[in-house]
């Protein structure tokens, strides 16, 4: 049996994105397709600074201009929902921060075949643990968790050598008409958009697998 | 709200699965039951 490709626009900063993952690898479980995981950055605010002074509801409240309330009644919510997928999402811990520079230690550990696993921790540290996933000295840690070179990350994230590839995928998200995420396209040609329940997943495999 | 499969990455792909919530420009999305509907999260 051919293996999938499948290719995921997602950002850091996105509670859906995490949820959206644990659907699909629920759909994966139930199917016997080899399949191959590319994450494609997608920036959700390229706008937020790297350090922001407060918690996630003084942000959106501030920022965003929401009742201190309708906050707290929407991240319960998602809270919930993320629950509901064994996920234990932590907002009054959680660190705003600009997602660029994790988007790049991303393609760095592509270049290292663990971008999989660097997602995975990098979500994980974002939403259930209150990391701050904008400093570089807090992604090289992160990174090297995963088994990352220290030194070899630090300069890719000093350097910025990774920050075209970054540009070069927002770019190609754009070309293809994505405006938000988590997107997911497998095979090049079936596309879902959102944190869509396992069973789209599993349907799009199959689409996918019976188009090769 | 939730928001519905966006429109076709380009027009040769096929798209599947309904309404899902989803991050769009900078504004995370909750499900319909929020009477508040569109919610940014970013």
């Amino acid at each position: 049996m051919a293996s999938i490709k499948i290719d995921i626009w997602s950002d850091i900063a996105c509670p859906w994105c995490f949820i959206g993952k644990r659907r699909l690898e629920a759909a994966l479980a139930q199917t016997d397709h080899e399949v191959e995981i590319e994450y494609h950055s997608f920036e959700l605010a390229p706008d937020t600074p790297t350090d922001f002074e407060g918690s996630e509801v003084d942000f959106l409240v501030k920022h965003k201009g929401m009742p201190a309330e309708q906050v707290h009644q929407m991240l319960d919510q998602v809270t919930q929902i993320a629950a509901d997928e064994g996920l234990k999402y932590d907002f009054s811990a959680l660190q705003h921060t600009n997602t660029r520079k994790a988007h790049e230690a991303l393609h760095f550990a592509k270049s290292h075949g663990l971008q999989g696993e660097l997602k995975e921790r990098l979500l994980s540290a974002y939403f259930e643990q209150g990391r701050h996933v904008g400093r570089i000295d807090e992604l090289i840690e992160l990174g090297t968790e995963v088994g990352l070179d220290t030194g070899e990350l630090r300069a890719a994230l000093e350097d910025g050598r990774f920050s075209e590839d970054v540009t070069a995928d927002i770019d190609r998200a754009r070309e293809m008409g994505i405006s938000g995420v988590p997107f997911f396209v497998f095979e090049g040609r079936v596309g879902v958009a959102g944190a869509q329940p396992p069973s789209v997943f599993a349907d799009a495999i199959a689409r996918a697998s019976s188009a090769q | 709200m939730i928001q519905g499969p966006q429109v076709p990455p380009h027009t040769d792909m096929e798209i599947v699965g309904g309404e899902a919530p989803i991050c769009d420009n900078g504004v995370c999305q909750v499900p319909a039951e929020n009477p508040e509907g569109e919610i940014p999260l970013d």
